[in-house]
């Protein structure tokens, strides 16, 4: 039971490393091989687990070779945009000025009610405010609508809006955060002394954001019963 | 660029378990199966005692590698090649030479198959 245990916690970090490594595109929108080679790591991670005679290097060595595979040819697509089309395909285009493209969705193997479904997700109840509805080459659906359909904007409108910029966390569950601090261009003297000025301390904060213009929205910890 | 480094660190972790396992086994196949055969010789021309201590060499030189062994290939494969070595002793020390001749056989058959399933060949790969 222990080999099971240390086995599982092993190939645990070996299966997080190669995800790791791999990129943030496996836990987004997959592409066909991103899939595949997700589908595989996993299978190869639970071989050893289950059969603890089965020596642990050979599913530990299958992970590393896929993960290697992976970002060799993750970087090989980036370059060739040919052998890029040949694995992830190429996005389709189903809707074209509210009109269906059957031809294209018959090489989908798209059916109406997939359509229609997709057409849904994205908050489109009529086919007639579709500009254009593209099938990705990760299978999802973006839709641009008519000119007619699509909410107005500030500009449109022509109201005078200020740009708020980016708010970032920048104290999470007590705890200060720097990934964004130069994005909002806020240095952690600066986070002090927001917090000074509303009278809580660092350790007592749970989520603490501020935008480009410096103003701070506090949340404090709750008190736990 | 820090993926690509990781990837190529990795790949050459790779390369030197596979070749460390791959020396491992023709190792063991080697020295083992070197004992095996010059038992075997020892007992075809009824010498009992050389064929008995062959046959415990070829058995110690299976035990200093039983270890690595175990990393590389199936726990299986191991336990029934050292069973199948432990029996050996047992048909000298019964001094039954014609069944050794047999039994060591099949050691050393079993040592060519671990040997050869584990070599980069078309016909292993698929």
């Amino acid at each position: 039971m222990i080999v099971t245990l240390l086995r599982t916690v092993i190939l645990y970090v070996v299966v997080i490393i190669g995800l790791r490594i791999m990129g943030k595109r496996q836990i987004a929108d997959m592409q066909p091989n991103e899939l595949v080679t997700t589908i595989l790591i996993s299978d190869l991670a639970t071989i050893p687990i289950q059969d603890i005679k089965q020596p642990a290097l050979n599913g530990i060595i299958a992970i590393i070779i896929l993960v290697c595979v992976e970002v060799a040819l993750s970087f090989v697509t980036l370059k060739s945009d040919r052998l890029r089309r040949i694995i992830d395909g190429k996005p389709v285009i189903v809707v074209r000025h509210g009109e269906i493209d059957q031809a294209a969705m018959r090489s989908l193997r798209l059916t109406v009610d997939d359509l229609l479904g997709n057409l849904r997700e994205n908050q489109v109840f009529e086919l007639a405010q579709v500009e254009y509805a593209i099938v990705e080459t990760n299978g999802k659906m973006s839709v641009l609508l008519t000119q007619a359909a699509q909410p107005i904007t500030a500009s449109q409108a022509q109201i005078k809006t200020e740009n708020k910029g980016l708010s970032a966390p920048v104290v999470c569950d007590g705890k200060l955060r720097d990934e964004f601090m130069e994005a909002v261009g806020i240095t952690p003297k600066r986070v002090e002394k927001l917090l000074k000025k509303k009278g809580a301390k660092m350790g007592d904060v749970f989520l603490m954001t501020v935008d480009a213009a410096g103003k701070a929205v506090l949340v404090k910890k709750e008190e736990q019963q | 660029m820090s993926r690509l480094i990781s990837v190529g660190v990795l790949a050459v972790l790779i390369v030197v378990a596979c070749t460390a396992g791959f020396f491992v086994i023709e190792n063991c196949a080697d020295s083992v199966g070197d004992a095996l055969e010059a038992s075997l010789d020892a007992a075809n021309s009824g010498d009992l005692e050389s064929t008995r201590a062959l046959a415990a060499r070829a058995e110690s030189e299976f035990e200093r590698r039983e270890g690595a062994l175990s990393v590389f290939i199936h726990a299986d494969l191991v336990e029934q090649l050292g069973s199948q070595l432990a029996m050996l002793s047992d048909l000298v020390a019964e001094e039954t030479l014609p069944e050794f001749c047999a039994e060591a056989n099949k050691a050393l058959i079993m040592l060519t198959h671990i040997s050869h399933d584990t070599k980069p060949s078309i016909t292993n790969v698929f």
